[in-house]
């Protein structure tokens, strides 16, 4: 329980002026494919408005356009803020339609997800230049997150002066490695969660309130 | 004008960025890439029949030589007498007569410059061997007479070859000289020349040799009908024409108009991989953040693709690319 103590002491820590926005904020949530951004959006969305964002699946790129759900209002501690989510399309240097293959899809269907995703990819990254105030970048902590996607997005939102909150995600899972990915990122707070089974979604919620408002 | 609206059917010159926001005249957002090289209806390859010519045309003279021994019948007529020397001419510096007899053929100048001589030497060479050596013995081919036999048979697809006399005329004194020399080269040559990938190769040089040639104003055509022959070997250098190169190397020529302005035209690409990789390899050059490593396999630049503001280009398989405007970029919302 020290945990939640602790996240009940972050929560006092806020001050009223962190939640006092004025427009909905615009937060993408970005990260390679089946890192689980579709489970995360749709739990905060479930969590805070009652319905889901989009189908989520294991298959990766099941996310292939953008998805947008508007004035979700996280309050915590009597205190509230509004943000835009946009769940983004997995970021990849390389999609190759054989990987659905293995899926159980029909050749014709993989090469269409295929360009889908591809065209996905080129649609979160057009976003994320113009059209996000801050990212949620979320990690499957069971993968290695030295990956040139990884280190290239984290860059550029690095450079855009973008807040970002980086989320060690499946943690339910046994190979579930946190420190390899606090280690990775030392610049940045990394928040453990499981957007599954709705692990530590208490901190999940402060952060957000903190970085974005 | 290698770009070109497929709903209008407005053509851009390669590299141009005038449709980059869609075209300027009914604001389409789909086009079809097309290299000028390969937008001429693909001919058939000339040089894709003559290995099978000449082929064919010693073979039969194979049989009819020992009959013409027995009693001279059908490789008689007048016509032995310009075109004699010819065939034992195919023997020996074969070079130079398949490569006329190819370029009357394919009736294209431009398109024939030593491919085929290359293809044609190595496989007229071994039949002409071939013809000596089963029909009258290994010994006979060194021998003037009897070869000149196996030769008045052959005069009978000879003459239907060559029906250029001046350059035979030509060959008269070299032949006789080469033959003894020529016959033994053309022993060690016949085991290893003209595998079945080399005629593959070579025809597949001769096609992309006339598709390429058309548009290029001839800018291919050294080694042209019109020189001398005796240049023909020296142009069978297979470096010199290693026609790979050029296809691969080559820019996109201006003067080369989009045959017609179907939109829905993707023949050209359709049926050649080596094309069809060539044609990526363009596409890619310009917009190179995405990257079609093969149908289904992309490759993202996505520093690129960060950069890029107002236009993101999506491509597909066939040559294809959808140019999407930043205003076309909707979320889905619920």
């Amino acid at each position: 329980m020290g945990l939640l103590t602790s996240l009940k002491d972050s929560i006092t820590r806020v001050t009223d002026g962190l939640f006092a926005s004025e427009e909905p904020k615009r937060i993408g949530i970005y990260g390679p494919p089946n890192a689980g951004k579709t489970t995360l959006a749709n739990r905060i969305a479930r969590d805070w408005t009652g319905d889901a964002v989009g189908p989520e699946s294991h298959i990766p790129h099941e996310t292939r356009r953008a998805r947008r759900k508007e004035g979700v209002t996280i309050e915590r501690d009597g205190k509230e803020v509004t943000i835009d989510i946009v769940d983004t399309p997995g970021v990849a240097t390389k999609v190759d339609y054989e990987e659905f293959l293995e899926h159980d899809m029909e050749k014709e269907d993989a090469v269409r997800r295929s360009r889908e995703a591809t065209e996905g990819v080129a649609e979160a990254m057009h976003w994320l230049r113009e059209d996000v105030d801050g990212v949620i970048y979320v990690l499957d902590s069971t993968d290695d997150p030295f990956t040139q996607v990884n280190t290239m997005l984290i860059g550029i939102i690095e450079s855009q002066e973008l807040p970002v909150l980086i989320l060690a995600n499946k943690i339910d899972k046994e190979e579930s490695d946190i420190q390899r990915i606090a280690n990775a990122f030392p610049q940045h707070e990394t928040i453990p969660l499981s957007a599954l089974e709705g692990q530590n979604m208490d901190e999940v919620y402060e952060k957000i309130a903190e970085y974005f408002s | 004008m290698p770009h070109e609206c497929t709903t209008c059917g407005r053509q851009f010159d390669d590299g141009s960025k005038e449709m980059l926001s869609g075209c300027p005249n009914c604001g389409g957002n789909k086009f079809q890439f097309q290299p000028p090289g390969r937008s001429a209806e693909p001919e058939e390859p000339a040089g894709a029949t003559d290995p099978d010519d000449s082929v064919t045309s010693s073979q039969p003279s194979t049989d009819s030589a020992p009959s013409t021994d027995t009693g001279p019948s059908t490789p008689d007529p007048t016509d032995t007498a310009p075109s004699t020397p010819d065939p034992t001419d195919s023997g020996p510096s074969t070079p130079d007569p398949t490569d006329t007899a190819s370029t009357t053929e394919s009736a294209d100048p431009l398109s024939d410059p030593g491919t085929q001589g290359d293809l044609d030497l190595p496989d007229d060479t071994a039949h002409a061997a071939e013809t000596a050596g089963d029909d009258t013995g290994g010994a006979v081919d060194a021998d003037t007479p009897s070869a000149a036999d196996a030769d008045t048979a052959r005069t009978e697809s000879a003459e239907e070859r060559y029906r250029d006399a001046e350059i035979d005329e030509f060959r008269d004194a070299e032949v006789a000289d080469d033959t003894d020399a020529e016959n033994s080269a053309q022993r060690d040559a016949r085991s290893a020349a003209v595998s079945p990938e080399e005629i593959e190769d070579a025809r597949k040089q001769v096609a992309d040799t006339e598709t390429e040639a058309a548009p290029d104003d001839g800018s291919r055509g050294r080694g042209t009908p019109q020189g001398p022959p005796a240049e023909t070997p020296a142009g069978a250098d297979p470096e010199e024409f290693d026609l790979s190169d050029t296809v691969g190397d080559d820019d996109p020529v201006e003067k080369q108009p989009v045959a017609g302005s179907a939109p829905e035209r993707e023949e050209p690409v359709a049926d050649d991989d080596a094309d069809l990789s060539a044609l990526r390899e363009e596409l890619n050059q310009q917009f190179e953040s995405i990257k079609i490593t093969a149908p289904g396999q992309y490759e993202l630049n996505l520093m690129e693709l960060y950069d890029r503001k107002e236009y993101i280009i999506s491509l597909q398989e066939d040559g294809r690319y959808v140019i999407e405007m930043a205003d076309d970029y909707g979320i889905d919302e619920d």
